[in-house]
């Protein structure tokens, strides 16, 4: 990652240790991350932090990412902040042959979708490309 | 001798107590007695069809028809019109004579009024025979003295028995009797109960006795006979028990889906402990290891806390049902979460009512049930930003079905979160809970054929309710049967 352009990632988990994790990792891995394991205040933390790409656990108590998502997507500040699905369910029914999760749960795909537990590896792997797609395609932005 | 025959002719004809009339073979009606006339009205210039049916043309099925080509008599019922509306005759026609005559051959058209109470006991008959139910007539001594043929079929003769006999095959009458309420009061009462029926299988139906007739006693009138009526519901309360059966096995398949749902984030607490544990001691900072070991620990621990639930889940088996008093199971959560909820700052109040018959439940596992939907309502207020948190628990029971209600003005849920509720590890205690108290809530609640239902909106807070009917309720089992208190739940008598 070239010096002075960390990307910045924000970990949306009810889990304080995921969100540890998470951060840890990208952090290491030269991103500029924040957590935030309170669903309520999430819009908020990502208007202030202007995210590059958004790490959403989709069921959490209280409102669940999906209600988050579906709000995200519809703020024109937010709109456009690719997003990556955390889930302890498969991304998609009866091993990657079934529908994809989210046409079940009624939302617009997402940009990426990790299946927990989720490796560093794999993580790095779906966020490089996506972000690099970003910032050509987003120099505006 | 000629003269007395024709004088008795000519009386005959008009004195038969029955409708005489003679038709020719275009069916016009040629001569009729007085009693035809009165009850037909003026029959001069008419068919039979005409005057009895008001059509034009003879009937689809026409007797007379048919005598007139065979010359065989023939009889049948028919709705026919009077001067005042349709009624109810047994009609014969005969061939009187006269072929090759003009209008010839003639026929003889005689009918007989079906009385009310004849056609009323024919109907009866046929509703004692046909009718698709169980049926005894019993005197005041419970002794069977008529029964329908589906009756002996299913029970066995049983005229002479006394009706506990033939349907329990016991000595004794059943304590809940609805034909000894019946000759109590002279009123119709109902109760679903089970029998044993002539191959030994047991049957169960549902029972309603009616008076029949009644006597002057020195006590006043009161019923003599009782009717009692049985609908089979055997193959109903089998379909009940397979559907039963199927909910508890989904129930065990759902909940498999979310222990591994739950273990994943155990999982992902653990490789990311590892993760920071690792990232501390390569860059030598401290405080990252430190906070590695403690991820380690805290989701070591949550393991461990999940192992523990999860044997105390699979003890389902070990259950013990006794008649349980709600109200004093929900009493005891009450008091046992009172003061840890007042050190929170949340108001718990309880509201049972007063009415509730003791019900056949396991104790225990009712305790738990409200236990926890009580411990997630107060975490569900703890994490409110309310200034005034309260948790209430309700009882209730109706129209059959016994209901404990635990709600609370804490956070809410939305949509997806009670979609996925009982089907995922749930915890709204960030790193305290396994997340298994509601599907152990749930699983309960299906022992007992109950289900759980929730309110809930965001910010407003939560009610789930623990609904059990009382007919799908288990039954006292065997070893708590002698230790049983109060009395069975109405209409369930066996």
């Amino acid at each position: 990652m070239e010096a002075g352009v960390r990307m910045k990632i924000l970990v949306v988990d009810d889990e304080p240790d995921i969100v540890e994790y998470l951060c840890t990792a990208l952090e290491d891995n030269g991103y500029d991350a924040r957590g935030v394991t309170d669903a309520a205040k999430a819009l908020a933390a990502a208007a202030e932090f202007k995210p590059d790409a958004i790490l959403l656990d989709v069921m959490m108590p209280g409102q669940s990412g999906l209600a988050l998502y579906r709000e995200a997507r519809s703020l024109p500040g937010l709109a456009g902040i690719p997003v990556i699905f955390l889930s302890g369910y498969p991304a998609s029914k009866g091993n990657g042959a079934g529908k994809p999760r989210w046409s079940e749960w009624n939302v617009p795909p997402p940009e990426g979708f990790l299946d927990k537990p989720v490796s560093v590896e794999s993580l790095l792997s779906m966020l490089g490309p996506l972000l690099a797609f970003r910032k050509k395609g987003g120099a505006d932005g | 001798m000629a003269d007395i025959s024709k004088l008795v002719e000519a009386h005959l004809f008009d004195q038969a107590p029955f409708m005489v009339a003679v038709l020719d073979s275009k069916l016009d009606i040629l001569k009729a007695n007085a009693r035809f006339e009165r009850t037909f009205g003026d029959w001069r210039g008419r068919s039979c069809h005409e005057l009895f049916k008001g059509s034009g043309a003879p009937c689809q099925l026409c007797l007379a028809s048919k005598t007139i080509a065979d010359g065989k008599t023939r009889a049948c019922d028919d709705q026919l019109k009077t001067a005042g509306a349709y009624g109810h005759f047994v009609v014969r026609v005969a061939l009187l004579g006269g072929e090759g005559e003009p209008g010839g051959p003639f026929l003889i058209w005689t009918a007989t009024n079906v009385n009310e109470a004849e056609s009323l006991q024919r109907e009866n008959e046929i509703l004692f025979e046909r009718v698709p139910c169980y049926v005894t007539v019993l005197d005041r001594e419970f002794r069977v003295v008529r029964a329908n043929k589906r009756m002996k079929e299913t029970f066995g003769p049983s005229i002479g028995k006394r009706c506990y006999e033939t349907y329990k095959r016991r000595d004794r009458a059943c304590r809940v009797c609805p034909v000894a309420q019946t000759f109590a009061d002279g009123k119709e009462h109902s109760s679903t109960m089970a029998g044993i029926n002539a191959a030994n299988e047991e049957t169960h139906y549902v029972v309603t006795s009616s008076p029949l007739s009644w006597e002057e006693s020195p006590d006043g009138r009161r019923p003599k006979f009782v009717i009692e009526m049985a609908t089979d519901i055997t193959s109903f309360k089998k379909l009940e028990q397979e559907k039963l059966d199927a909910e508890r096995l989904a129930a065990v398949g759902q909940t498999v889906a979310g222990l591994a749902h739950g273990i994943k984030n155990v999982l992902m607490g653990l490789e990311g402990g590892v993760y920071v544990m690792n990232s501390g001691i390569r860059q030598n900072q401290m405080d990252k290891v430190q906070r590695g070991s403690e991820m380690l620990t805290r989701n070591v621990e949550k393991i461990s806390s999940l192992v523990k639930n999860l044997l105390s889940f699979s003890k389902g088996g070990a259950f013990t049902v006794r008649m349980t008093g709600i109200n004093e199971v929900a009493r005891e959560v009450l008091d046992l979460y009172k003061a840890a909820a007042a050190k929170a700052g949340i108001t718990m109040e309880g509201s049972f009512a007063a009415d509730i018959a003791p019900a056949p439940m396991d104790a225990e596992g009712i305790h738990a049930c409200i236990a926890n939907l009580v411990s997630n309502a107060i975490d569900a207020c703890q994490m409110s930003e309310r200034s005034e948190k309260r948790v209430s628990i309700k009882t209730s029971e109706k129209l059959g079905a016994i209901i404990v209600e635990v709600s609370d003005n804490g956070v809410g849920m939305d949509y997806e979160v009670k979609r996925k509720l009982f089907t995922t590890f749930f915890t709204t205690k960030g790193a305290g809970g396994t997340g298994l108290g509601l599907l152990l809530t749930r699983k309960i609640a299906q022992e007992h054929g109950g289900i759980i239902e929730v309110d809930s909106e965001p910010g407003k807070g939560t009610a789930f309710r623990a609904v059990f009917q009382r007919e799908r309720l288990p039954k006292v089992t065997a070893e708590a049967a002698g230790s049983q208190a109060g009395g069975k739940s109405p209409g369930r008598e066996r």
